[in-house]
């Protein structure tokens, strides 16, 4: 059986601001409009680690406790996310090998893209474990 | 006394930074989670897990308590490994070093490599047993701040 998710997010300042609250992070690329708008972005962007929760999040929605337990996530992020877009973030199971101890190693792709469009702002690949 | 802070312009491959203590109470894990529009898993045991995003932002987060990014500084790549489930309220502590320094095409980029273990372990059987690993990979120009 493969699986596959997608799940549609919007990205706002007041979310980029609750983010760099609760992490930290406030590099001023991500909450300072007025530094961020003589960048090269022209305005403030989402942490990369907001897309990574996203797609993280995908992937628990898809596998449940298998993926907090056993889950390993790598993504790179190609493109900015700024407030006002509308986030679709996918899991596409490609792979469910059984191993020799008769667990299920699971290989999916995922990827975080603009709404509507062909734009991919992270791409990566997703590993986890799985009994059945 | 711990370490002071230093500016990700400045560090070197190799470069390790003092174990940090992650918060992973419940209250922290809950409002990662609904700053990412998440939900937190329980296992067949209904205890609640800490998903690897919010293992990996947590890590971030204590990492620029001993780093800091350069304005303009931009997030490339992120990974996290999850060696074990991280029950929400658990102790860990984070360790980090910088596993890779390189510049090209005007822009440094700096590798940062961390290790969440085990920190209250009853037993010695269990000490410092590592819970997760991952590296992050940020960007900023080379010769100092400006996006």
């Amino acid at each position: 059986m493969t699986e596959n998710t997608t799940l549609t997010r919007a990205v706002t300042q007041d979310r980029i601001n609750a983010y760099a609250a609760v992490s930290g992070d406030r590099n001023r690329i991500h909450i300072d409009a007025d530094f961020a708008a003589a960048t090269q972005f022209g305005g403030t962007i989402a942490h990369g680690m907001i897309l990574f929760g996203y797609l993280s999040d995908a992937l628990s929605r898809t596998y449940g406790a298998a993926w907090d337990e056993s889950g390993r996530l790598r993504a790179r992020f190609r493109s900015p996310a700024r407030p006002g877009d509308q986030l679709s973030i996918t899991v596409q199971e490609r792979v469910r090998e059984t191993r020799s101890d008769g667990t299920i190693e699971v290989r999916c792709g995922v990827e975080c893209s603009k709404a509507g469009t062909a734009e991919r702002l992270a791409t990566g690949d997703a590993t986890l474990t799985v009994t059945e | 006394m711990s370490q002071p802070r230093v500016s990700l312009d400045t560090v070197s491959a190799g470069q390790s930074f003092e174990a940090i203590p992650l918060d992973l109470s419940r209250d922290t894990v809950e409002r990662f989670l609904e700053t990412l529009e998440g939900r937190p898993a329980q296992n067949a045991e209904g205890v609640l897990l800490t998903p690897p995003s919010v293992v990996s932002s947590l890590s971030l987060g204590a990492l620029l308590t001993r780093v800091a990014l350069p304005d303009g500084c931009l997030h490339a790549s992120q990974e996290v490994i999850m060696a074990r489930p991280i029950p929400v309220g658990a102790s860990a502590l984070c360790e980090a070093a910088v596993s890779a320094v390189s510049s090209r095409g005007g822009l440094t980029f700096v590798t940062l490599d961390f290790t969440v273990r085990q920190a209250d372990a009853r037993d010695g059987d269990s000490g410092g047993d590592v819970l997760a690993t991952g590296s992050g990979t940020v960007m900023f120009p080379a010769g100092g701040s400006g996006a």
